[in-house]
């Protein structure tokens, strides 16, 4: 399984999208990812990639694109 | 019967019931409650939340030890764990699974009010998110004492028994004191369904085991949870639809 892969699957796993509509996801743009959808997706992340993100950086992963970018600040390449 | 003086501007509020005075100390933005009892020279804390008004409470009643119960081990019912341990003597009980988490640093960061908190400035055009943040570092906590499924515990004149309520976390208890008070941190409280979304949470747990146990509470006892005010389950009229 690809980093990509990885970082998909915890967007599904947590808000239960299709891949197809992954790439225009962003913070409460889904009833799913609020508050309480947003630690069920970092957990899911940290588990996955083996990490513990800042918190800043929690506060700042605003869209599945964003999240990109700051994966790679934990030498996350790939996705 | 029952009084209440809210002073909010300090988020303490504290309540005179029969045979107990009960305070409580709300954390914000998040709005959890730690809940307080005085007596002699000890102190009760339920879900901890630092507090420079408690503190000065308790140290105005010269109190020299400190007994922590935690309903379950999430950041805004841990965050003030240390704080006080750090000042008094002191013993930490919790439910086994609530243990194991609140051991690990990772499990101890405060990512839901840092989240809550950056919703606001996005509607205030604050920063105090980043701020709050740089301030919370993630910790650890020790539980002197654990338990599985049930525990008594007698702190002086009160008999407490401790029964794991899994739901809103794996780690959940329901504390009921003298058959009169019931503190249910995050598995039950008045205004709102109990949330089993977050990791670890389990809708099955809950309606397997938690929700059983709160049917069989009595209408009469006073329930103390973990947000916003007490109340009594009759007035709830929605409550098996939770």
């Amino acid at each position: 399984m690809t980093n990509l892969d990885k970082y998909n699957e915890a967007f599904i796993n947590a808000f239960g999208v299709e891949s197809s509509q992954l790439e225009e996801l962003a913070y409460q743009s889904i009833a799913e990812w609020d508050s309480v959808g947003h630690m069920g997706l970092i957990a899911g992340l940290e588990d996955a990639f083996d990490i513990m993100l800042e918190t800043d950086d929690i506060v700042d992963f605003s869209s599945y694109e964003k999240g990109k970018e700051i994966l790679k600040k934990y030498s996350i390449d790939g996705v | 019967m029952m009084k209440a003086n809210r002073n909010n501007r300090n988020q303490t509020e504290y309540k005179i019931f029969d045979n107990c005075d009960i305070f409580r100390f709300v954390f914000e933005p998040i709005s959890s409650n730690m809940y307080m009892i005085l007596e002699d020279d000890q102190a009760l804390v339920i879900d901890p939340n630092i507090s420079e008004d408690a503190y000065s409470i308790m140290r105005n009643a010269k109190i020299s030890f400190v007994t922590i119960f935690l309903t379950h081990e999430h950041h805004d019912h841990t965050s003030g764990v240390n704080w006080y341990r750090e000042k008094f003597e002191s013993k930490l009980f919790c439910q086994r699974r609530c243990a194991e988490r609140i051991a690990v640093p990772k499990n101890n960061r405060p990512l839901l009010v840092a989240r809550i908190i950056a919703d606001k400035d996005k509607s205030n055009g604050r920063i105090e998110a980043k701020q709050f943040a740089s301030k919370n570092e993630p910790y650890i906590c020790i539980a002197d004492e654990v338990f599985d499924i049930e525990m008594e515990y007698r702190w002086n004149r009160h008999l407490l028994r401790f029964t794991s309520t899994p739901g809103h976390s794996p780690g959940s208890c329901c504390i009921l004191m003298d058959d009169q008070f019931l503190f249910t941190g995050d598995s039950l409280i008045k205004d709102m369904p109990v949330i089993t979304r977050f990791p670890e949470g389990s809708r099955g747990d809950y309606e397997k085991y938690t929700k059983p146990f709160l049917s069989d509470i009595n209408d009469d006892i006073w329930i103390l949870p973990g947000h916003g005010d007490e109340f009594q389950k009759k007035m709830l009229s929605d409550f098996d639809d939770r």
